[in-house]
């Protein structure tokens, strides 16, 4: 038997979707974490019977979302916090559900044609990623969370670390390459930038998050996600010059 | 088990005539009608998964009239929903009528640039016949606009969350500008995606000694030239607060896009808007 043979037997062979769903979150971390490319010939190997897997990382993806809502929250308070536990997961499911059409037809017309069920699955997986990385970067959120009272500085922060787990989830989506159904990426690239858009008007829409809510969870003003960002740092501005003229 | 060349009716027992029926090949040409039906109507979704396909098919001569009405179809209906979304936040009324306006807007520039792209496409030696260049066009339009179909869920959210009619002057000038940015983004997305489609296109169907570039942007320069004077003809679009809605302009004829480009906007953007 010569060293390939060898090599071959003992690689194990990729999970197949009922496996993934069988062994629930824990498989799908490992995966997601350690052989994407698992991942990949599971998504690929199957493009009718991914219901399962697609909910189990979705699992992933929402409590993942929801720790990281939790820790980010504190910096209100834990009224706030609890607010958050809800809001950060919908934030995430909400803009994976509007880009979902975007991400299949993006993803065929680059050259990747996806069946539905794939689509779903994949854009799953990178929800779950972005949490994974959400998750491992909440310590940090709630260290800074609870030791400053700088609005727009905690701001900043939430808005760096999602970027930084959503470049890991699309680092994620380049070690898919390894299957032949994922060689063309750049229509799924692309969308990763809609993704981001739509998830900062998401986030504006669900608007308090970082603050005390004055009527209940939810506002119905309407507002453009960089208008609202610039309000935040309007509000700072404002307060800084009171405490100056205060001071004086 | 079945040998090499024993046919699939040889191998079911006696009773499995069902299977003997099913084997043998139709007697008429009936079916046909059939299959031709629902090539026309997968068309689009054809374009989308597998546009080698598609380019093969186009290549040997396979597609008719039928299947190019069926890709016009899809056209008005994507980009009439997608239009009607672009001005669902200014009043129902203006949405409606860019539901009308944008199908016009996309099949009125391919029809008025046809013959230029016909005779381009025949000088340049392609090989192209006439239905070949319409084609193609509606193909990259086709894949345009898939792209504007997959983004209506967002731009509704964008238009449902983002953007209200209502407030001080200076509140609706910056709904009214963020929501235009919001669609030229999106629309270019679409155009940049489908001119992609129709280059590859291109290059698998104009014969060798074609020059594919040229030809490509002769056709690019057309379609942009002639696609700028409509939109100014059809406007408003997104619909401007500060202006009533109407399906057009009372000035639509008055001036041409690019008089007004040049005689107000470069000088505007050469003065510092001074």
């Amino acid at each position: 038997m010569t060293g390939q043979e060898d090599d071959r037997q003992s690689t194990p062979p990729p999970p197949v979707p009922a496996e993934i769903a069988a062994h629930g979150a824990e498989n799908v971390v490992t995966a997601l974490l350690k052989a994407p490319d698992r991942v990949a010939d599971a998504i690929a190997a199957s493009s009718k019977s991914l219901l399962g897997p697609a909910c189990a990382l979705l699992a992933v993806a929402v409590v993942s979302h929801a720790v990281f809502g939790l820790a980010i929250g504190l910096f209100a308070g834990w009224s706030v916090a609890i607010m958050d536990l809800v809001k950060a997961p919908l934030v995430a499911v909400c803009s994976l559900l509007l880009c979902f059409p975007s991400l299949y037809v993006f993803a065929c017309v680059a050259g990747s044609p996806l069946s539905i069920s794939q689509t779903l699955a994949l854009g799953c997986s990178c929800l779950a990623m972005v949490g994974l990385l959400l998750i491992g970067l909440a310590p940090v959120a709630w260290l800074f969370a609870v030791s400053t009272e700088s609005l727009p500085f905690i701001v900043v922060l939430a808005l760096l670390i999602w970027l930084v787990a959503v470049c890991f989830a699309s680092r994620y989506v380049g070690k898919l390459r390894a299957n032949p159904l994922f060689q063309k990426q750049g229509g799924i690239k692309m969308w990763f930038l809609i993704l981001i858009v739509v998830t900062l008007q998401m986030a504006t829409c669900m608007r308090p998050m970082l603050a005390k809510p004055e009527k209940g969870w939810w506002t119905g003003e309407k507002k453009f996600f960089l208008s609202h960002f610039g309000s935040t740092f309007e509000a700072k501005e404002v307060s800084v010059e009171q405490e100056e003229s205060s001071a004086d | 088990m079945r040998h090499r060349g024993q046919t699939r009716s040889a191998c079911v027992p006696a009773g499995g005539q069902l299977a003997e029926v099913r084997a043998t090949p139709p007697l008429f040409r009936r079916p046909q009608v059939g299959v031709r039906r629902q090539k026309m109507s997968i068309l689009p979704i054809q374009l989308l998964h597998d546009r080698d396909r598609f380019w093969s098919a186009l290549g040997e001569n396979k597609l008719g009239w039928r299947d190019l009405l069926g890709l016009a179809v899809f056209v008005v209906l994507a980009s009439g929903l997608y239009g009607a979304v672009l001005a669902g936040w200014r009043s129902p009324r203006l949405s409606l009528y860019v539901a009308v306006k944008l199908p016009i807007l996309f099949l009125g520039t391919i029809a008025v640039v046809a013959v230029f792209n016909w005779m381009t496409a025949t000088i340049l030696g392609s090989g192209l016949s006439f239905r070949s260049t319409l084609f193609v066009v509606l193909a990259s339009m086709t894949i345009g606009c898939w792209i504007l179909l997959s983004l209506v869920p967002v731009t509704f959210f964008f238009v449902a969350s983002g953007v209200s009619y209502a407030g001080t002057h200076d509140e609706l000038r910056y709904a009214h500008n963020s929501i235009l940015v919001t669609h030229i983004v999106i629309l270019a997305i679409a155009g940049f995606l489908g001119n992609v489609a129709l280059f590859k296109g291109l290059r698998r169907l104009v014969g060798p000694r074609c020059p594919v570039h040229s030809l490509f942007v002769l056709w690019l320069i057309a379609f942009a030239f002639v696609g700028c004077q409509l939109s100014w003809i059809l406007r408003p679009f997104v619909g401007s607060p500060f202006y009533p809605v109407a399906f057009m302009r009372p000035d639509c004829f008055d001036r041409n896009f690019y008089e007004f480009v040049f005689t107000e906007v470069l000088p505007f953007l050469i003065t510092g808007g001074k």
